[in-house]
């Protein structure tokens, strides 16, 4: 009875004691750290056609994400390293599993979807409009929280999968 | 532990006692129940702990959905995702509870089923795991994505439900139980038969040659079990019991008459033994009589006796010895050796005569005179009468108490000590008195021839003064040998002493003190007074004489009585009442040697001419011859106090002091005719002419045949006789008697100083015989001669 009484306080202790640290480092995060981790998510749920050896995520346009990359940038997804890329040129693009689209790219946006188009990439913006236009992840803020809307068209058009599980996540949207 | 043991043997104890068919149904019973609850229990394990598989894979696989479903709401942070999730659960009622709880551990979603908050954080942060607690089980799992840990679920799951559900199943199985209980109880109720009914049957028929002897019956023996066994060996048992009954009632016969013979024999010679027992009660009955007769033997004697064990112990004592001895019989028999009661000086004699006596008894007296030793240390003499007790190693000692004779034994020697003594005082003063009859007889006549001038007168003088010390001295002889002619008379003894004082108090001079205490009453005697005064002058002179530097002399009358029993001073004495005349001093005392020895004659302590010797030896007589005793007691240093016993006469009047008769001092006394007999002619021619100077009419003889043959011839005109006692041929007292008799009432004077035939024939003087005791007197001769005349 003793020795039940005191693994039960124990037990109690050990699950009251909660590891604060990683709470700590989150409220430093910012938006784009946000982003680029949910980014690097999106390979959890995602099944490209072709075999993968390494996870290429490219951002396209004028970087926002500054720093926040290198958190993401070398860690192991699924057994592959993730890489980090900044194409210069639409037709550097063939070998990401990934683009970002930024929002210096407002105009060129469906230049850029045509080039893709084709390609097995997920493509990936965080400025208003995007799944409109086509982009099938596009985050956006709501209540201090980073959201996403999901083009289901364009993702159905693609040749690659998206797991249910993140797709009831996002907000779906009609459009091109 | 020894309770339980206790109960169990109690137990079993109460097991052995049931009837079979009890046991068959109770042992049916318990192993069923043994099955039953082992088996029950077997399912109850199983079907908790299938049930309890069965809910936790359940909310395993509800967990993994959930982990699954929310990992991706966990890693984007899609709350509302979450709670999409956790509302899945509405379709299972018992979940109480559930959370998702993302990687930092902060809650995602929460999912209650009611508004009870319970214990909501349990398992949060944890990997997986679950727990049963009383009513609710929580499972905890970690959601993980590409292997990596993202959060975590958490439910609680109600337990009622799973619980009511086991409970029912529990119920059903009892009630399966308790039916197949009942079942079994009366099936073994109406199988317990099979075994039953054969060995009821076999012991009743038991039960009926038990009780009626029927040997010849036969159980049924047609079953081919072990009790079909039993029946048949049961029956080949009555086959032989049956022989042998056969058998034992004919050894039964023969035991009988067996037994009834002896029967006979016994009473035969138990008859005998009556008979000699009633014999040998008869004789211990008489023995018992004996015992009795001699105990009462033992016991009256009047003597002390002792019967002594061989170790010396005293086994029996009689009521005697114990008065003797002073002890309590019980402090005697058994506990006390004869030797403590004698004394030392005879214990070593004794002891040797009691070992000799053992071995031949020869040469040992029977009888011996020991002394012994009571409790209070006092010296007994005692007489020992001893002798062994007939087959045995037992003495018996009877003891006589002789310390009184012993004492009177003393006595008598002193007594006849002195009176040969006194005989031979009284001889030697006998012929003195004549002589000095003579001497101052015939003094007085030339004295009286003498004229006052003639100077031959003063030779004279100390002629006669020299024989009245002679007489004097003769006399105190005489008393002593209590020959001095007594004139007992009733006299008061306070009188008689009353008398004395003055002279006594002369006598003894100034430096002794004289006390004198009377007994108020009269107390009379009978006694010559002049012999008390003697007796008082004669003990004043010895106290003077113990006394030379003064002191008291006190004398006291009183009157004491003598017990038959008494003891120490009054031993010897007649039992009865006695005048006591105590003459006490505070002189030097007598040495206690000597005691004994002061009433002898000339036995004196004073230096040569202080005393005669005389003096006490006159005392003794005097209060012998008054049937009197003197004592003495004395203590040196302290004083001497003699004690003289007289007989007291009660309801007498005393005479007064004797009247002094007168004398008659003229030149003739008388002129009667006086017959004069006595055989010393010196002592007859002086009193003869003394008499005829007086004017006497005397008539001479020469004895007592020519004193008779005178009073024959002329009696008549004989007035007086005047006899000497003893005398050649006739003595005075023959005469005396014959003249008596031709003349009763004739007068007569014995002259004698040897009274002593006449004296004690009589004791006391009779009626008209006189006496007068020599030497003669003159003075006193005519005194006599005119009392007896006149009166």
């Amino acid at each position: 009875m003793k020795t039940l009484l005191i693994i039960a306080v124990l037990w109690g202790f050990a699950l009251t004691v909660q590891p604060d640290s990683l709470h700590a480092q989150v409220r430093e995060f910012g938006e784009y750290d946000v982003k680029a981790v949910f980014m690097a998510n999106f390979f959890k749920f995602v099944e490209w056609p072709s075999p993968v050896r390494e996870y290429r995520m490219c951002i396209y346009g004028s970087d926002p994400f500054g720093e926040s990359m290198r958190i993401v940038e070398g860690m192991t997804v699924r057994g592959r390293t993730l890489e980090v890329r900044r194409p210069a040129s639409l037709r550097s693009l063939g070998d990401c599993h990934v683009l970002f689209i930024c929002s210096s790219e407002r105009r060129r946006i469906h230049t850029i979807l045509d080039a893709v188009r084709g390609m097995d990439l997920l493509t990936v913006g965080d400025t208003e409009g995007y799944a409109q236009e086509g982009v099938m992840v596009n985050f956006y803020i709501e209540a201090s929280k980073v959201k996403f809307e999901i083009n289901l068209r364009s993702i159905q058009s693609s040749r690659i999968t998206v797991s249910s599980q993140l797709l009831k996540l996002g907000r779906v949207v009609d459009g091109e | 532990m020894s309770r339980s043991r206790d109960l169990r043997s109690r137990a079993m104890a109460l097991f052995r006692n049931l009837p079979l068919k009890r046991k068959l149904i109770l042992i049916h019973l318990i192993s069923t129940i043994a099955i039953l609850a082992f088996v029950g229990t077997i399912i109850t394990v199983n079907e908790v702990l299938s049930a309890r598989k069965t809910f936790i894979s359940d909310s395993e696989g509800l967990m993994e959905g959930l982990a699954k479903n929310s990992a991706a709401s966990l890693v984007f942070r899609d709350q509302k995702d979450a709670e999409e999730t956790l509302r899945v659960l509405q379709a299972f009622p018992d979940v109480r509870y559930a959370a998702i709880i993302d990687k930092a551990g902060a809650m995602q979603a929460e999912y209650r089923r009611d508004a009870s908050p319970g214990e909501i954080r349990r398992g949060r942060g944890l990997g997986s795991g679950y727990g049963f607690g009383l009513s609710e089980a929580w499972f905890s799992r970690a959601v993980t994505l590409d292997s990596e840990r993202v959060g975590s679920v958490y439910l609680l799951r109600d337990l009622t439900r799973l619980y009511g559900n086991l409970y029912r199943n529990i119920g059903i199985l009892a009630l399966a139980v308790i039916a197949s209980l009942v079942i079994g109880y009366y099936l073994s109720l109406y199988l317990q038969r099979m075994v039953t009914d054969p060995m009821t049957r076999l012991l009743g028929m038991m039960k009926t040659i038990a009780d009626r002897q029927q040997y010849e019956l036969r159980a049924d023996a047609a079953g081919k079990d072990e009790i079909g066994d039993l029946a048949r060996g049961f029956n080949d048992m009555l086959q032989k019991i049956e022989e042998r009954d056969t058998e034992l009632t004919a050894h039964r016969q023969h035991l009988a008459e067996l037994v009834r013979k002896r029967t006979e024999e016994l009473v035969r010679v138990n008859a005998e033994l009556t008979r000699e027992l009633e014999q040998r009660e008869r004789f211990e009955q008489a023995l018992g009589e004996s015992e009795k007769r001699y105990r009462a033997i033992f016991e009256n004697t009047g003597n002390a006796s002792i019967i002594i064990e061989e170790d010396s112990t005293i086994s029996l004592a009689n009521a005697e010895f114990a008065r003797l001895s002073g002890y309590d019989l019980d402090e005697v028999i058994g506990k006390r050796s004869w030797t403590e009661f004698i004394h030392p000086d005879f214990v070593e004699q004794l002891k040797e005569y009691h070992a000799l006596r053992r071995m031949s008894g020869d040469g040992i007296p029977s009888g011996y005179d020991v002394k012994a030793v009571d409790r209070s240390g006092r010296t007994l003499e005692v007489h020992l009468t001893v002798g062994l007790l007939p087959d045995s190693r037992k003495t018996i000692a009877s003891i006589l108490d002789i310390t009184e004779w012993k004492a009177m034994e003393v006595q008598l020697l002193q007594s006849r000590k002195m009176e040969a003594v006194g005989q031979l005082a009284a001889g030697v003063a006998h012929d003195f008195n004549n002589i000095l009859t003579a001497i101052i007889g015939y003094g007085s006549v030339l004295q009286m021839s003498l004229s006052a001038e003639s100077p031959e007168r003063t030779y004279v003088d100390s002629i006669l003064h020299a024989g009245q010390k002679a007489a004097a001295l003769t006399q105190g002889l005489l008393a002593f040998g209590r020959k001095q002619v007594i004139a007992p008379r009733e006299i008061d003894l306070n009188d008689a002493v009353r008398n004395m004082e003055g002279l006594l108090r002369r006598m003894i001079g100034e430096d002794v003190e004289l006390r004198c205490r009377y007994r108020p009453e009269e107390t009379v005697v009978l006694a010559d007074s002049g012999q008390i005064g003697q007796v008082l002058m004669n003990l004043a002179t010895n106290a003077r004489d113990a006394m030379p530097g003064g002191g008291l002399l006190l004398i006291e009358t009183s009157v004491v009585t003598v017990g038959r029993d008494s003891g120490g001073e009054d031993a010897g004495m007649e039992p009865g009442s006695y005048a006591l005349l105590t003459v006490s001093d505070s002189g030097t005392g007598i040495p206690e040697e000597i005691v004994e020895r002061i009433f002898e004659p000339f036995f004196t302590t004073k230096g040569v001419g202080q005393g005669t010797g005389l003096g006490l030896s006159i005392v003794y007589g005097i209060v012998t011859q008054h049937s009197g005793h003197v004592h003495v007691r004395s203590k040196p240093g302290i004083g001497t106090v003699f004690s003289v016993h007289l007989p007291l006469i009660k309801g007498a009047h005393a005479a007064a002091v004797d009247v002094d008769p007168s004398i008659s001092t003229g030149l003739t006394d008388g002129t009667e005719t006086i017959l004069l007999a006595e055989d010393d002619e010196m002592v007859r021619r002086f009193i003869g002419m003394v008499l005829t100077e007086r004017g006497y009419e005397v008539i001479e003889a020469r004895d007592g045949e020519e004193a008779l043959r005178i009073f024959e011839d002329r009696g008549d005109s004989v007035d007086l006789l005047l006899l000497d006692v003893v005398m050649p041929g006739m003595s005075g007292k023959a005469f005396y008697d014959n003249a008596e008799r031709m003349r009763p009432g004739v007068k007569a004077i014995f002259m004698s100083g040897y009274t002593a035939d006449i004296i004690h024939r009589k004791g006391v003087r009779e009626e008209g015989v006189h006496f007068i005791s020599k030497p003669i007197i003159q003075q006193e001769l005519m005194r006599k001669i005119r009392e007896v005349l006149d009166a």
